[in-house]
């Protein structure tokens, strides 16, 4: 027993003789700053202070390729969403070659990749391993292939307020604050929203909060025969059937801003607004058009999460008939049954802009 | 006389060319408008290697208009499953099949949303409605939803075509 515990030691002095007789030159900095609109960049510098020429693997030089920063809050690992890739051994060209005195520099924007929407105290380091940093071993010994290198940077620290939930949207939500999950009080996130996008849109579901709450206080003050503009422009001329179907469907709305876990994704560079699977409550994808529209108005960011939202099977479950103001006009006047299964008729009639009674 | 004929003839031999020429053309367009309703709407199920994960549809449409147009392809099956296109009912239980894709709201159409047709051009295009919608064993029908498809001349002159499309009926084994 005591021989092989003194092997193990032989062997791992061993290997660690050899990490350390392959290491290179190379000094890592970290230095992170956090933007005016709550983003989080981290400048990554990597210079040859050997005197010959240095390589590493390009891999290990890109958040977009691997696991390349430790970020703690608090002392604690916070969760990484980004992707982790399954490669084949690297050949030459994979390798960055620096030569003496050389440097690299990349700015990489953290809080899309790391949950970094909390308050809190944030150690960022680099800090990688591999068996083919530096080189491509294929050749050499199996000792010296197996053998790990590593390459890290001093911790730089930030602070960061997080960012808040107004209003009364979220209130009622399960799995709010913390989870595995990159969620802020019960609305969750995926396909790298930084943390930019996750303050708008926690904006923009509060003001879709307060349009459905005026849309449902219309519709309860209101009835069947006491109609208004503001009803009849959108949905056309009531019945009793006709006008509780309205009042199911902005109930359902309401529900699913106060009480379900919506998930918004940001991965989308389509030109569209947004788009959702109506059989797959509560995932809402938003697109370009969203990020340039305004919070509240016509075709708004408020009023898109109404329209997506109304269109899941599980709230409303309506269909696009017709696009457009002008068009859902028509459909109001025309066909009032259809008005109140197109999901812009919804939209517009909780933006309502202009204002109408 | 003769010789006095044949110059007439030929004074105005391109003013008679020309008459010919647009009578033929008038003759074309009233010809056009006489046949209207017909089937430049084609909806079909290919009924080799149907199953659950393999129902291809073809759908085609001739320019009805005698001249080139532009089809905004939006809500028709040239761009794929970005809205629900089908109404799909199972025989066997009378059940609508649920829509399983995607619906997009969109901004302005961007040129690529845009079908260019010449004058009497016919288009066509595949999908596997498995993609979108799930299916069993039994017996379905398949429609058209949308049928009213928005045109456009050179001019940007709108047409509203309705495409009639007959309702196919397919089993799945």
């Amino acid at each position: 027993m005591k021989h092989l515990i003194k092997i193990m030691i032989a062997i791992t002095a061993i290997i660690t003789l050899q990490a350390n007789a392959a290491k290179p030159q190379l000094d890592v900095q970290v230095s992170v700053v956090k933007a005016e609109n709550g983003n989080v960049n981290a400048t990554l510098n990597i210079t040859n202070n050997g005197n010959g020429q240095q390589k590493i693997l390009g891999w290990y030089t890109d958040l977009n390729e691997e696991h390349i920063f430790s970020v703690k809050k608090d002392g604690v690992e916070v969760d990484f969403f980004g992707p982790h890739y399954k490669r084949q051994a690297p050949t030459d060209k994979d390798f960055i070659k620096l030569k003496s005195g050389q440097s690299l520099t990349k700015t990489f924007e953290l809080s899309a990749l790391y949950d970094m929407s909390s308050t809190g105290n944030y150690e960022v380091s680099y800090h990688v391993k591999s068996m083919h940093l530096y080189s491509n071993k294929g050749q050499q010994k199996k000792s010296e292939r197996l053998a790990v290198e590593q390459l890290s940077s001093a911790i730089s620290v930030i602070w960061l307020d997080g960012i808040e939930v107004k209003g009364t949207a979220n209130k009622g939500k399960p799995g709010g604050g913390g989870g595995a999950s990159d969620c802020i009080g019960g609305t969750c996130f995926t396909g790298r929203c930084d943390n930019s996008q996750k303050t708008e849109v926690i904006s923009a579901l509060a003001a879709a909060d307060q349009i459905t709450n005026s849309s449902v206080a219309y519709l309860s003050s209101h009835s069947a025969n006491n109609t208004s503009a503001r009803y009849n422009t959108w949905f056309g001329d009531a019945t009793s059937t006709r006008y509780n179907t309205a009042v199911d469907h902005f109930d359902a709305i309401n529900d699913a801003i106060d009480n379900q876990p919506i998930t918004f994704d940001c991965s989308c560079k389509k030109s569209y607004f947004a788009y959702v699977y109506p059989t797959q409550p509560y995932k809402v994808y938003l697109c370009r058009a969203f990020w340039n529209a305004n919070e509240l108005g016509t075709d708004s960011r408020a009023g898109t999460i109404v329209h997506e939202l109304s269109h899941f099977n599980a709230v409303a479950g309506t269909d696009d008939v017709v696009y457009g103001q002008s068009g859902a006009q028509s459909l109001a006047t025309s066909a009032p049954d259809q008005a109140l299964n197109n999901a812009d008729s919804h939209e517009y009639f909780a933006e309502n802009t202009p204002n109408q009674n | 006389m003769f010789s006095i004929r044949l110059k007439w003839i030929k004074k105005n031999f391109i003013m008679l060319i020309l008459f010919i020429a647009f009578s033929s053309i008038t003759q074309d367009k009233a010809l056009a408008s006489m046949d209207k309703p017909k089937q430049n709407c084609s909806l079909s199920i290919n009924s080799t290697q149907l199953s659950t994960d393999h129902v291809i549809l073809n759908f085609s449409l001739e320019n009805p208009y005698n001249k080139k147009m532009r089809l905004l392809i939006w809500h028709t099956p040239f761009e794929g499953f970005l809205s629900d296109l089908f109404i799909i009912t199972n025989k066997d239980t009378g059940k609508k099949l649920n829509y399983q894709g995607p619906m997009v709201k969109r901004l302005q159409p961007q040129p690529e949303d845009y079908l260019s047709l010449t004058q009497n051009q016919r288009s066509s295009t595949t999908l596997n409605l498995s993609f979108s919608y799930h299916f069993k064993q039994g017996h379905y029908q398949v429609q058209l939803k949308k049928n009213t498809f928005h045109f456009e001349d050179e001019h940007l002159t709108p047409f509203l075509f309705t495409c009639e499309t007959s309702t196919v009926n397919f089993s799945i084994k």
